[in-house]
């Protein structure tokens, strides 16, 4: 019973879709049916017989390849609109067998991964692009292969319920050439502080790998900076263009910003961001959910 | 070894590469029939190839040496009554397609054609063979292009995709045989073309027995026939299969005689004795059938006579089979009829015998009687059976054997006793055909070779009929004989003719299930399936098994190699463990593992072995049974 299970459940899972070598199996029985009943030739049926069983076991093992994989995420890079970015997606092949020739693609990317031993995991990277800032969920994963025979495509749908936020799209005049810029701003890196939770985003030099490796959760490192003393007021209200301009240009500065440590706080109209009291992302976060 | 070891570890070659591998393999069974002029250009072209000699001056030369190849082959058959032959177009299509090959191949282009090629060549070369190693190299070929095809997909080791392929093959196996069993088959005959080199002619005997430097025998292994018998099998002293039967004494030969105006004699066959068996006979040229002494019926397409013995309505030129029914016991009744030359004998030769036979024929005692003086005469004469005998004075070719040379073989022995009993008065001939052995039988299968070749006499017995006499048997020693004479058969079963009759068998099995099975076996087997029980129950149960053994064979060729013995010895606990509920984490360690797993099973004792197995220099096998049976308990 529990066999039949799985067997159902592989047949609802993997999809199989023909492909032209297909035709070529189709053409090959037909032709060797015809050679077959003209003489009785049974080396013939034999080979009909063959190539048929083969290809339905191709189908099965096929399924098998792909239907223990599983796949979540891990990170992402910062997504700002209609920019490329990158995310991470670990693939965890889940049965004592070896999966092989393994694609893993979204709308706009694919990566390959030619084998995947037994319990073995591995990190692929996607670049995807949103077109809107906002919160969105990570797009369809299309897993297919086409082992072990090439006359059928293998496939699944992997739906993966977490979220990226897409930030809004940097544009808009630098920092640097406006008057807000006072060349003697500076801060920096000083003593480590702690650690904390991994935000969407971050740079990957802050993540804390003892962690990961202990609690299989991603933590950041923190640090306490020195010498900040100047601090950016940005206004949107004040600012020229309409919202979505506006927003860019926020996003860039508050980029910027962080690149170069300088502190800022920003009026939203409703709240006012302080980069002191709260991290980049969940700044840049506010600012795509404006 | 180590070679073998270097090869399965070789990775994936470039895909054109494969498709090279895949023509020869396609290519190598169209040589054996190329005619010389094609077989020159493929090796020109091959040499050409290897040396990467292919500018457009080789690309020139190719291609008018490959024409010229192609109408030197065909030469002889340009006429229009080829023209209606399929194998000439078949023929002409393999060989075209294969100079299409070498002209792509110099040209450098990997098209679609190409690619098709290897399974255009296949489909071809099924017109020529039909035999057992077609077969197999059928099979071996499609494994090739399949694991060819799986390894353009899979970045690994050679190694890896043979795993991978017999996985596929394994699963097939069922499905394959069950198509074989119930495909529905029509009885189309098979075509008279074809490849018939695998089949030469093999004859026994001739229809004609010599005496003189003729009758020297070279005797062979090569098969004859090949019986399987259905309900019961025949003793050792029974397996007498008719050939031909002679008469006439021509001095130096026995020849055959006209009985075509005889009818055969009626016979009463004990119901016990009937023995049912089928025969695979191959091609001899000939037109007997050969049918276990004494046949009930006539096979098909073929004709008994008086002596019965079944001719066929043409020569045997091809592999037949059929079916017959002997028996064993049997009695001639009503009037029988014997023709005069069965008492012909010349009194003017063989003095000496006739002397000795005048003695016999004055008795006063029947002639089955006689007859046994004759063989009790033959024992006194201290006879020696040998396959070299030396030669004997023709005209006198009964004294000369009985009284000077003294040595011979089956033929000598079965003319001078046919002529004795003719000198008594007893009509007599000669039967010629084979005497088969059981030490040449497996389970109810028989082979009959050409070295099984014998003669036998039979003897017009009153009131009897003709009855088969082994004189033969009358050989006081044997100096050579390679023959299966009734009790002087030499037991030569080494360990090779046992394995090489083993392996006959499986030959017969497939060409009898495999190769010959027709609409008529089907029809046979699935009407045997629906109307008995036991017999569908078995069949059920043979393809479950297949199929169970299938997935068995599956699993075990997925299982990974142990390389880690100590992991590969918890192995076991870690798979208990997990059924308990406690998975192993990817990045747990063994210790870790097992210090969590503590609270199920007392683990430190293992974790202990499993450490000291793991990093000691050694393996030191106590230890490791020391490991297998802590898990034990624990399991």
């Amino acid at each position: 019973m529990r066999y039949l299970k799985i067997f159902i459940q592989i047949s609802n899972t993997i999809i199989t879709k023909p492909t032209k070598f297909f035709i070529f199996v189709v053409i090959s029985l037909f032709v060797l049916f015809f050679q077959a009943y003209m003489h009785n030739f049974n080396i013939v049926f034999i080979i009909m017989f063959s190539i048929f069983a083969v290809s339905t076991a191709s189908s099965w093992i096929g399924r098998l390849n792909l239907f223990y994989l599983k796949f979540s995420f891990v990170s992402s890079d910062r997504f700002f609109a209609n920019k490329i970015s990158t995310y991470r997606i670990l693939v965890e092949n889940s049965k004592d067998a070896i999966s092989y020739s393994i694609t893993c693609a979204n709308d706009t990317d694919s990566k390959s991964i030619p084998i995947l031993n037994d319990y073995q995991r591995e990190i692929i990277s996607l670049e995807y692009k949103y077109p809107k800032r906002g919160e969105y969920k990570i797009p369809k994963l299309k897993i297919s292969s086409l082992f072990p025979l090439p006359h059928e495509l293998f496939y699944k749908y992997e739906k993966l319920d977490n979220m990226i936020m897409v930030f809004a799209n940097p544009i808009g005049k630098s920092i640097f050439s406006t008057k807000l810029y006072n060349q003697n701003i500076r801060g920096e890196y000083d003593d480590f502080d702690g650690i904390r939770r991994f935000k969407d985003g971050e740079n990957l030099s802050l993540i804390h790998w003892a962690s990961y490796a202990k609690n299989q959760q991603l933590m950041s490192k923190e640090f306490i900076f020195k010498e900040q003393e100047h601090i950016f007021k940005f206004d949107i209200k004040s600012m020229n263009g309409d919202y979505e301009s506006r927003l860019s240009q926020l996003t860039l500065w508050v980029l910027e910003c962080e690149k170069a440590k300088f502190d800022f706080t920003i009026d939203l109209g409703y709240e006012i961001l302080d980069s002191k009291k709260g991290d980049i992302y969940e700044i840049l976060t506010k600012i795509a959910k404006y | 070894m180590r070679y073998l070891q270097k090869l399965l570890n070789i990775n994936r070659p470039h895909k054109d590469r494969l498709l090279d591998f895949a023509l020869i393999l396609a290519i190598l069974p169209h040589i054996f029939l190329f005619k010389s002029p094609m077989i020159i250009f493929l090796i020109i072209s091959a040499i050409l190839l290897v040396k990467n000699k292919t500018t457009d001056k080789y690309q020139y030369f190719i291609t008018t040496f490959g024409l010229f190849a192609i109408i030197l082959s065909f030469f002889d058959n340009y006429n229009f009554e080829n023209l209606s032959k399929m194998i000439f177009f078949v023929s002409l299509v393999s060989n075209l397609l294969v100079y299409a090959v070498v002209l792509q191949k110099f040209k450098g282009e990997y098209n679609a054609y190409i690619k098709m090629s290897p399974a255009l060549l296949m489909l071809l070369i099924f017109f020529y063979y039909s035999s057992i190693t077609m077969l197999i190299y059928a099979i071996f070929v499609l494994f090739s292009f399949v694991l060819m095809t799986v390894w353009a997909n899979m970045d690994t080791n050679l190694s890896a995709v043979i795993k991978v392929t017999t996985r596929l093959f394994v699963l097939a196996l069922p499905i394959v045989v069950i198509l074989f069993i119930i495909f529905p088959r029509i009885s189309f005959q098979k075509t008279d073309f074809g490849f018939k080199g695998d089949y030469i002619a093999t004859t026994g005997h001739d229809g004609t027995m010599y005496l003189g430097s003729e009758a020297l025998l070279v005797p062979s292994e090569k098969v004859v026939m090949e019986v399987e018998f259905t309900n019961k099998i025949p003793q050792n002293n029974q397996l007498y299969f008719r050939g031909s039967v002679l008469y006439k004494d021509s001095i130096s030969q026995w020849q055959q005689i006209d009985t075509k105006n005889l009818k055969i004699s009626k016979r009463k066959f004990e119901k016990d004795s009937l023995i049912d068996y089928k025969v695979l006979l191959y091609p001899s040229y000939q037109r007997w059938i050969y049918l276990l002494d004494l046949p009930t019926i006539t096979p098909l397409k073929s004709k008994m006579n008086y002596d019965l013995i079944a001719l066929s309505t043409k020569p045997i030129d091809e592999i037949i089979r059929y079916k017959a029914i002997s028996a064993l016991n049997y009695k001639y009744i009503g009037k029988l009829k014997y023709p005069s030359e069965a008492l012909e004998v010349d009194r003017d030769r063989n003095p000496r015998t006739i002397k000795i036979m005048d003695k016999i024929k004055n008795l006063n005692i029947t002639d089955k009687q006689k007859a046994q003086k004759i063989l009790e005469f033959f024992q006194t004469q201290k006879l020696s059976y040998s396959l070299k005998p030396k030669p004997i004075d023709l005209n006198n070719s009964t004294d000369s054997f009985l009284f000077d040379s003294k040595v011979g073989y089956c033929v000598h022995f079965a003319s001078s006793f046919a002529i004795s009993s003719r000198l008594v008065g007893i009509p007599s001939r000669i039967v010629t055909g084979f005497k088969a052995s059981k030490s040449n039988m497996v389970e109810n299968y028989l082979i009959v070779r050409e070295l099984d070749a014998h003669a036998w006499v039979e003897l017009f017995l009153d009131d009897i009929g003709w009855q088969r006499f082994e004189p033969t048997n009358t050989a006081y020693q044997i100096l050579s004989t390679v023959d299966n004479i009734g009790d002087l058969n030499i037991d030569s079963n080494s360990i090779f003719k046992t394995i090489n009759l083993n392996f006959m068998y499986i030959k017969y099995l497939i060409n009898n299930w495999i190769l010959e099975y027709n609409r008529s076996k089907q029809k046979a087997l699935l009407k045997e399936i629906l109307e008995n029980g036991i017999f569908m129950a078995k069949i059920l149960i043979a393809i479950a098994l297949l199929i169970l053994s299938s997935i068995a064979l599956y699993i075990l060729l997925q299982r990974k190699k142990c390389t880690d013995i100590a992991l590969c010895t918890i192995a076991p606990l870690i798979k208990k463990l997990k059924k308990k509920g406690l998975v192993r984490k990817p990045y747990e360690s063994i210790e870790e593992f097992l210090k969590r797993s503590n609270n199920i099973i007392k683990t430190k004792k293992i974790s202990n072995l499993y450490h000291t197995i793991k990093y000691s220099q050694k393996i030191d096998k106590r230890m490791i049974k020391k490991l297998e049976d802590e898990v034990k308990i624990k399991k």
